[in-house]
């Protein structure tokens, strides 16, 4: 928000372009342009000038009621009530245009994932329109893929391994949830003979997985049938060795990209 | 073009002029593109003088279209009037703000009190306040129209987002 008195003159403003997604707006009285994120004059006849800040606060209605009952609201324009958006525009607030998505779409509105997001909670379980998801951010923190989590038509639920060569396979076998659960990942280092059969098992079935000497391999597990998983999404080890989750096709963008193609578009949040 | 060659060039020239005038910043300010600083510098110095510049080479693309009119052949004919309607549109377009054909403004801000505003109290406001007077701006509405001019205690604001 700013003041709009410049040299002793008042001026109105007017939106009047656009430059890197952020608007410009020009003035009535001089024609001068300003953009909207600084409030600095950036062309015309009072270029160089700027607006003063005026301090003002991104409140909930209700916080802002109670510290303020005889205050008065904006009211809507009436002509234009029906296109104020009430589904995405308050979680447009909340991501900006430049921040980073996973953006996939199945048989109906597009899901958008923040990047951020994903990256913390790598394998994120999620559900879009009725088809349950995994999406997994991989071993290098940059690579993504998003999968069906179903196996053999059966939903499944997925999550990170502590350390691939921290269990035994017979371990992870019998008691994988509990395992991640209730241990610490630092807490779930073992001994090297799980190592071995690890990288014996990955010899066995020819699937390139990250060697064990790599910093942080990168194994998922399934809670149905206590399986390793790959980052190809292709089981490794256990009952479900040789299948593959089936894919489904994402695309990291930009937030106003993606919206600005999917405006139906939801957002993951947890 | 065989004939009078000056004539054609000075119409094409202005008739290009008066064209470029609008198309040219329309191009480098269009939505959802980076702009560098100086192609923006560029896209607003043309903006500014778009409306009495596409004027005067509209005016001279239409003096030279009228003389060169009677000698030409049909083609070409079609081919100066589709000229003289871009020229046309361009000097149009030139006067108008179109953003604001996709972001409405607000003409006259409206106020209901807080207790008669029928909104969620989830919904997210923008707030000010001067002395006693305090403002809330429904962020759903200002997503919508962007700016609002408005006079709080005395002080004339603009709201933005």
């Amino acid at each position: 928000m700013w003041t709009r008195t410049v040299n002793g003159k008042v001026l109105h403003f007017y939106l009047a372009g656009i430059n890197n997604q952020n608007f410009l707006m020009r003035d009535k009285e001089t024609g001068t342009w300003w953009q909207q994120i600084t409030g600095k004059a950036i062309s015309g006849p009072m270029k160089g000038a700027a607006l003063d800040l005026v301090l003002s606060d991104e409140l909930t209605f209700g916080e802002w009621k109670s510290e303020f009952s005889n205050g008065e609201v904006l009211a809507g324009v009436p002509k234009y009530i029906k296109e104020y958006d009430s589904n995405w525009e308050p979680e447009v607030a909340k991501l900006k245009s430049r921040d980073v998505v996973v953006g996939l779409q199945i048989a109906g509105p597009g899901r958008a994932y923040p990047w951020d997001a994903l990256v913390k909670q790598s394998p994120v379980l999620d559900r879009v329109n009725g088809t349950p998801l995994l999406v997994a951010v991989g071993p290098d923190s940059k690579s993504f893929r998003v999968f069906v989590s179903r196996i053999d038509g059966k939903d499944a639920e997925f999550f990170l391994k502590g350390e691939p060569q921290a269990e035994a396979p017979a371990v992870a076998k019998t008691d994988p949830p509990a395992a991640s659960k209730d241990d610490p990942p630092s807490a779930t280092k073992s001994a090297s003979s799980g190592d071995v059969k690890a990288k014996a098992d990955d010899a066995k079935t020819g699937k390139p997985v990250a060697p064990s000497a790599a910093p942080k391999p990168w194994i998922l597990l399934d809670t149905a049938t206590a399986s390793e998983w790959n980052f190809q999404g292709c089981a490794i080890s256990g009952p479900s060795q040789g299948k593959c989750l089936d894919r489904i096709p994402a695309l990291k963008d930009y937030w106003f990209d993606w919206r600005n193609y999917h405006p139906d578009t939801t957002i993951y949040k947890r | 073009m065989a004939n009078r060659p000056l004539t054609w060039g000075i119409f094409i020239a202005s008739a290009l002029t008066a064209i470029a005038l609008f198309f040219i910043p329309a191009f480098i300010i269009r939505p959802f593109h980076h702009q560098t600083p100086s192609a923006l510098a560029l896209a607003l110095a043309i903006r500014q003088r778009a409306p009495w510049a596409t004027l005067a080479a509209g005016l001279v693309s239409l003096v030279f279209a009228l003389s060169l009119w009677a000698a030409s052949t049909r083609w070409r004919k079609v081919a100066i009037a589709l000229v003289m309607v871009l020229v046309a549109f361009s000097a149009v377009m030139s006067r108008l703000n179109y953003f604001e054909w996709m972001f409405h403004p607000v003409p006259s801000a409206q106020f209901e009190s807080a207790s008669a505003s029928k909104l969620d109290k989830s919904e997210m406001i923008l707030a000010l306040r001067f002395g006693s007077d305090a403002r809330a701006y429904p962020i759903r509405e200002m997503a919508y129209h962007h700016i609002v001019n408005d006079v709080v205690g005395g002080v004339p604001i603009a709201v933005t987002y």
